[in-house]
């Protein structure tokens, strides 16, 4: 619990430096601020994609050898997946609000993603309405696997339809930006393995 | 500086702390 704090402690000065301190290109369209959004909206969609992928494992993992271990980490792996997704999606949506012109424009990827989040909070809905407990957690597995589906389409909904995302504007960042934003994303993916590690004790 | 910015500030502490509450709470459970 203690090394958890301590990461927490790190990952949220981390956090407040790069919002206060954080590098933005010279824009004048718009309020290039919120280019700031980026060194909080990454590490949260990173850590949502990588939450989602151990549920899809550790679903498999309960299928194949039926270890209660094994559903406690993919049930909280989707926990904390919906939290940072949702994070990912607020944050995204304060950012298009700005470059885009409104908060929701039914991007690729703004409505790949939302649909992701809606199929893992079915997967927590549908674990808890089944009141056989063995039951419960095979149901849910194969939803687990199922589910999974979402995020591929989600990640390559910017490459493969005309997105908004990433393209608009399409500004180069500075060296000192991908290492804010890499340092961010580490911390981050740090504190999201400490979690899960607490969750699913 | 854009508001958002410290929108997105907030809500990271919060997803942050609400998760890290839930274990707090389930290691104090056990």
């Amino acid at each position: 619990m203690k090394k958890l704090f301590m990461l927490i402690i790190v990952n949220v000065a981390l956090a407040v430096y790069s919002v206060l301190f954080g590098w933005y290109p010279q824009i004048s369209l718009f309020d290039a601020t919120c280019y700031r959004i980026l060194y909080l909206h990454v590490p949260m969609a990173w850590n949502m994609y990588f939450a989602f992928t151990l549920t899809l494992i550790f679903s498999i993992a309960y299928l194949l050898k039926e270890n209660e271990k094994y559903d406690k980490i993919a049930f909280c792996s989707a926990v904390l997946g919906i939290l940072y997704g949702f994070g990912a999606i607020t944050s995204g949506m304060l950012w298009a609000n700005e470059v885009w012109g409104s908060y929701w424009n039914w991007d690729p990827r703004q409505t790949a993603t939302l649909m992701a989040l809606l199929a893992y909070i079915g997967y927590i809905a549908l674990r808890e309405s089944i009141p056989d407990v063995e039951r419960s957690r095979t149901i849910s597995a194969v939803f687990g696997v199922s589910a999974y589906v979402t995020i591929p389409i989600s990640y390559l909904s910017a490459v493969a339809f005309r997105s908004l995302h990433e393209q608009l504007p399409h500004q180069p960042l500075s060296f000192e930006s991908y290492v804010l934003l890499a340092l961010n994303v580490v911390t981050s993916f740090a504190v999201f393995i400490a979690l899960l590690k607490e969750f699913s004790r | 500086m854009y508001w958002g910015v410290y929108v997105s500030l907030a809500i990271y502490i919060a997803i942050i702390a609400i998760a890290s509450f839930i274990a707090l709470r389930r290691s104090k459970h056990e």
